[in-house]
């Protein structure tokens, strides 16, 4: 449900002019697609881990820098951008 | 339960303690039941057969892992199921599902654009503890439980203020696994890496407010009441864009 609360809040604040990005896990990705979100970068990631491993900064800060990019990039609702990079623990 | 077992009924029996506990159960039983693991949750999701195979496999790949030592092949065990465990979930929906959404593109560079924080993973300062249902100092253990109260209630904006240091956050949520974000909140909460982009350059600035609430809430308040008001705080940040985070 925690989805579909973020599939909202994207969608009213895209309607009131606010554009957004979200960055979510590959699980949850047929649920939220289906509620015709603006933008979504989507991780290899395990659930509960969107942005990475806890403490593996080189990978949160590439996957920040690609919902950065896609803010720009993305001319159409439904931009979804999958990143091809499995989940990794920090070493 | 000797009871129930001396009336000799196969019903009586089956329902018996001691008699062996079904894969169905065991599997079930990680999902709010007596072997709580928001992890596995998603094995409930699984038919039986499918459950054991994703055991099956989990304990291959753990044999070998005892070898080699390279834990990657466990998460991405665990990555497919948790994918194979949520795609049906649309087929399951009775709501929310659209055929078209809105689309506003941004107006500045983003070299000139401040960039919001808005997240579902139920982040908090310390010492600002919403108190869902009035409970004082609720622990994670005690929030799970809770889940469906969650779901029934309306949502709760916790603000955070962009500078906050990761030792002065807390977090609880009904809904997900939170070892992750206990250990590092930028998992969900990406505070670090925003300020860092900030001060690079990359984009123009942060609002000096990110936001957090348990994204497992009511959605008609949520809708009707709660975003609505939540747009008239980024404004109030001057945000051009927002960043948001579900879990």
């Amino acid at each position: 449900m925690c989805h579909v609360s973020v599939g909202h809040v994207a969608r009213i604040f895209e309607e009131a002019g606010l554009p957004t990005v979200i960055v979510m896990v590959r699980a949850f990705l047929p649920r939220v697609a289906a509620m015709k979100p603006p933008r979504v970068v989507v991780t290899r990631h395990i659930m509960g881990r969107p942005m990475g491993a806890p403490h593996d900064a080189e990978r949160q800060r590439q996957v920040l820098h690609a919902a950065l990019d896609l803010l720009v990039s993305a001319r159409q609702n439904g931009s979804i951008l999958e990143l091809p990079e499995p989940y990794r623990a920090a070493t | 339960m000797n009871a129930a077992k001396s009336h000799g009924s196969v019903e009586a029996v089956t329902t018996d303690s001691t008699s062996p506990e079904t894969l169905e159960a065991f599997k079930n039983s990680f999902s709010y039941g007596s072997r709580t693991d928001l992890l596995f949750k998603f094995l409930k999701r699984l038919p039986d057969a499918e459950a054991a195979e994703f055991l099956r496999a989990l304990l291959e790949k753990l044999g070998e892992t005892v070898d080699d030592g390279d834990v990657g092949r466990l998460l991405e065990h665990i990555y497919e199921w948790n994918v194979r465990g949520y795609a049906t979930e649309v087929e399951e929906a009775r709501s929310w599902i659209y055929d078209e959404g809105p689309f506003t593109p941004l107006a500045k560079p983003l070299s000139q654009s401040r960039l919001g924080l808005l997240t579902a993973s139920g982040h908090f300062v310390a010492g600002h503890d919403p108190e869902p249902f009035g409970v004082k100092d609720m622990t994670q253990a005690e929030a799970v439980p809770r889940i469906q109260e969650f779901l029934r209630g309306p949502p709760q904006l916790n603000v955070i203020p962009i500078d906050t240091p990761a030792e002065r956050l807390r977090v609880r949520h009904p809904g997900y696994d939170i070892r992750a974000v206990l250990s590092d909140p930028n998992v969900a909460l990406p505070l670090a890496p925003l300020r860092e982009a900030a001060t690079a350059g990359v984009i123009g600035g942060l609002a000096a407010e990110a936001y957090s609430f348990v994204g497992a809430t009511a959605q008609t308040p949520l809708i009707h009441e709660h975003a609505p008001r939540w747009v008239e705080r980024m404004r109030a940040q001057h945000v051009d864009a927002v960043l948001l985070v579900p879990v």
